[in-house]
């Protein structure tokens, strides 16, 4: 008798838990990326966006002679879009500058418009920008690379950090 | 007309009558006034002039007890110069041993009203330029902070709807924060109303040639057009999460026109034809050259030019003397050009000249090349400026106050131009100025 109760015993024990459904575990991949504007909330100096935009279009540091020079020339005029695309306008007349060719950029115009995001604003396009700029760049095949670092160099999300 | 069709043509028309209308600028009405001219240059006389120098006449006599006087600012000032101990003109044989030839046959003081005794409560140069361009005094306002009421700039696009390419500020450097003077941080005001400020001599200069003068010049319907379209979709996005950037309301074709004419002054200034003074020897001149350059190409309602060489005075009195001297040379150039050269602002024109505060009555014991000592501004006899105004419905050879008989404040500059643009009524009626009186309320 005493056998048969641990008998039913192990029995009711293995029914309990055999019936016991197993939770699925869901695994995420992480992948890192910037917030939607990056938390960029403070305008940079004159003296900040010109080095950074040198920095950024020669690969190299403006010298500091020439730093104040080009913040002399920008403060000497009024309206700063103006100031800014002429002194952008000029760097773009140099040999040094390290632009994408347009070539390139044809040739992958997704990998282009990422990298020049994150060149320029330090994190990740978004699927609504992507679509913009591809409809964009597939409208206006004469749009060159040059044309869209002015563009991204000259806007106000470039002035920020 | 039957009696119901009447009172709706008469409410209608009611309606149409008292209904505001809202300009681009934000106002409701346009200004009330009539101008009394269509365009006013007002000249800060800046840097720190004393009057003994200046309105005076005495030239050596007061400042280095020498006993030589006269009048070194005969373009705007009746008196005969002085004849002994020349040290203010351009260098033959010794420094300075030759006056510049007088420019215009009539003086301003003859041609104007010429208020002789000013009172200028702030001595330092940016509070006294802030005052000029504000109508308030800035007692605590420090350097490098934007004015905290609005600029007359300000007040004439708001209160006008003026466009930004018929304003402008042209200063000779982009020391003393001078720049952070085209606009105001007032909330009702700000960037979107303030004033083109440029700096030509710095533009325009070595700096200028090395980083402006190449700049590319893009097409602009193939180049600037899908540029500016792929800015704005980025500007947009921006603006949902960012910060807004001071803009001061130039229109794109403002814009345009403004990168044309930085252009167009580099080849100028290469082909040797800027309409810079006879002589144009210093910063303050070619300041002028420069001005005489944007009047021409712009036509501005309101243009202010801040001329500062004078304030070498703290340590070269002779320096001074020069500095002040040009300071006529160009203001008599620059009177004589917009009467001669610009059609449009020809006889259309009022021209403003004050200091921004004069200089002390004692020396501060630097001595210069001469042995003439300087002056600096911290006294009571820095607090004396003058004001000369010039140009159609003001009074000719009309002098008010003298030495002993201080008339006007340098708060009462900016309603002065608010009268002669025609809006004097809606500027005083924004509360926001020091005084409401102009100097024609003190004729």
């Amino acid at each position: 008798m005493l056998i048969f109760r641990k008998f039913i015993f192990l029995i009711s024990f293995l029914l309990l838990f055999a019936c016991n459904k197993q939770e699925p575990i869901y695994e995420l991949n992480q992948i890192n990326s910037s917030s939607y504007n990056a938390n960029k909330n403070k305008l940079k100096s004159t003296m900040q966006y010109i080095s950074i935009l040198y920095a950024n279009l020669f690969q190299t540091a403006l010298s500091s002679n020439e730093l104040v020079e080009i913040t002399n020339c920008i403060e000497s005029i009024g309206d700063k879009e103006v100031a800014h695309e002429i002194v952008l306008s000029n760097f773009m007349n140099s040999q040094q500058v390290l632009i994408p060719s347009d070539s390139l950029m044809r040739s992958d115009l997704n990998h282009f418009v990422e990298e020049t995001y994150k060149r320029f604003y330090v994190r990740d396009i978004t699927e609504a920008e992507r679509k913009f700029f591809i409809d964009f760049f597939e409208s206006n095949p004469s749009v060159s690379s040059e044309m869209v670092y002015m563009a991204f160099a000259l806007s106000n999300e470039y002035q920020f950090y | 007309m039957k009696r119901r069709k009447f009172i709706k043509k008469s409410l209608l028309g009611g309606a149409a009558i008292t209904m505001p209308f809202v300009l681009p600028s934000g106002r409701l009405f346009a200004s009330s006034g009539n101008r009394m001219a269509d365009h006013v240059v007002f000249v800060a006389f800046a840097g720190g002039v004393r009057q003994q120098e200046s309105v005076l006449q005495r030239y050596l006599d007061d400042s280095q007890a020498y006993a030589s006087a006269g009048n070194i600012m005969y373009n705007i000032l009746d008196g005969a110069p002085p004849t002994d101990k020349i040290v203010y003109g351009t260098t033959n044989y010794v420094n300075g041993d030759t006056p510049i030839p007088k420019m215009l046959s009539q003086t301003l003081q003859q041609q104007g009203t010429f208020f002789k005794e000013v009172n200028a409560s702030v001595v330092g140069h940016y509070a006294g330029v802030n005052t000029l361009l504000t109508g308030n005094y800035m007692f605590t306002q420090g350097l490098r902070n934007k004015p905290l009421t609005p600029t007359i700039f300000e007040y004439l696009r708001r209160l006008t709807g003026e466009k930004a390419t018929k304003t402008w500020f042209i200063g000779n450097g982009i020391g003393n924060s001078i720049p952070l003077l085209d606009y105001s941080t007032h909330s009702d005001y700000g960037a979107q109303y303030g004033a083109n400020f440029l700096a030509p001599i710095v533009t325009f200069g070595n700096s200028g040639d090395k980083h402006l003068k190449n700049a590319k010049v893009y097409h602009p319907e193939e180049e600037l057009d899908p540029m500016y379209k792929m800015k704005y979709f980025l500007d947009n996005v921006w603006y949902s999460q960012g910060s807004a950037l001071p803009n001061i309301g130039n229109t794109e074709e403002e814009k345009l026109q403004i990168k044309q004419f930085v252009r167009d002054m580099f080849q100028k200034k290469d082909s040797g034809s800027i309409a810079f003074p006879p002589i144009s020897d210093s910063g303050d001149l070619q300041t002028i050259g420069y001005a005489c350059e944007v009047l021409k190409r712009f036509k501005p309602t309101l243009t202010v030019i801040y001329l500062s060489n004078v304030d070498g005075c703290h340590g070269n009195f002779s320096s001074y003397l020069r500095s002040l001297h040009r300071a006529d040379h160009g203001v008599g150039h620059l009177w004589d050009f917009i009467q001669n050269q610009v059609p449009e602002m020809s006889g259309n024109t009022t021209m403003i000249v004050a200091p921004e505060h004069g200089r002390n009555d004692d020396p501060n014991g630097i001595k210069d090349a001469n042995a003439f000592y300087g002056y600096d501004h911290s006294d009571s006899n820095s607090q004396r400026i003058f004001n000369m105004m010039v140009g159609p419905g003001i009074d000719s050879n009309l002098f008010i106050g003298n030495e002993n008989n201080k008339v006007g404040d340098i708060v009462n500059i900016a309603p002065t131009i608010a009268e002669i643009l025609g809006f004097k009524n809606d500027i005083v009626n924004t509360g926001l100025l020091a005084s409401n009186q102009s100097f024609f309320d003190l004729i």
